[in-house]
């Protein structure tokens, strides 16, 4: 059972974190409700390959809409992305976990874990 | 380290189990038209890739197969399995803390579409730094 949750907007400055535990193929849309930037995205996957699938999208569809970023994750294989200034998304940030590549309609994942740390703007 | 189109840069075997950064411009205009990064054909980690998209005035996205042999890639229709974001007119690395994992070569593109769809290269050229260990 998927287990999603967002910490709430303060202010606009604020960083928000995105949990997406046990992600699936249908995964949290619109996870922010605005435009921003991400910075961190820890991808923790305790079974098969899978791919994170994120979109700058506020309802995306798996095998349809085409992810603006695929992360690739190894059998029970963990790692951190950073990025250095932040990667901004327009209009809305959302996330689906599948176990295909290139954003294609595919079996859920079974056990990936996800995390963003998301801020309101790119820091250049 | 400049490439061409459909070109292959083969990183020396004395070298190939240390970390590895080189240049390449990397682009697509065609179905087969990518860059592959032959270190072998056992797969590989990747530690970090820093996109530079300062020349164009549209959003780009690099485009990673796993994948061995020039022209096993057909653009647009072989779904990636890395895809990163670089916004127009700027410069972004992404780094991968325990290294993402790659299976026999390593191939990219840039075109101006996420996911597997798009055929269209940007206008200018995009250089792309990468560093990543061979097995």
């Amino acid at each position: 059972m998927p287990t999603y949750s967002t910490s709430p907007f303060v202010t606009d400055l604020q960083s928000t974190l995105v949990v997406a535990d046990d992600i699936d193929e249908d995964g949290i849309t619109d996870a922010t409700g605005r435009a921003g930037a991400f910075f961190v995205v820890h991808i923790i996957n305790g079974s098969d390959d899978a791919y994170l699938n994120i979109y700058d999208n506020g309802n995306p569809t798996l095998g349809t809409t085409e992810p603006d970023w695929i992360f690739p994750v190894q059998e029970n294989n963990t790692y951190v992305v950073y990025i250095d200034s932040g990667v901004a998304f327009g209009s809305a940030l959302s996330l689906i976990g599948n176990q295909s590549a290139g954003g294609s309609a595919g079996a859920a994942p079974t056990n990936l874990d996800v995390r963003v740390m998301v801020s309101d703007t790119v820091r250049a | 380290m400049a490439g061409a189109k459909d070109s292959v840069v083969t990183i020396p075997a004395a070298v190939a189990d240390t970390l590895v950064k080189f240049s390449q411009a990397v682009w697509d205009e065609d179905a087969d038209d990518t860059t592959t990064i032959d270190s072998g054909t056992s797969g590989g980690t990747l530690y970090a890739i820093e996109i530079d998209n300062s020349a164009n005035s549209v959003d780009v996205y690099l485009k990673g197969w796993f994948i061995a042999g020039v022209g096993t890639v057909n653009i647009g229709t072989t779904a990636p399995n890395l895809v990163l974001k670089c916004a127009s007119g700027t410069k972004t690395q992404y780094t991968f803390s325990n290294g993402v994992k790659y299976t026999l070569q390593f191939r990219v593109a840039v075109l101006t579409t996420g996911g597997t769809a798009g055929t269209t290269a940007p206008d200018s050229t995009v250089y792309a730094n990468f560093l990543f260990t061979a097995d």
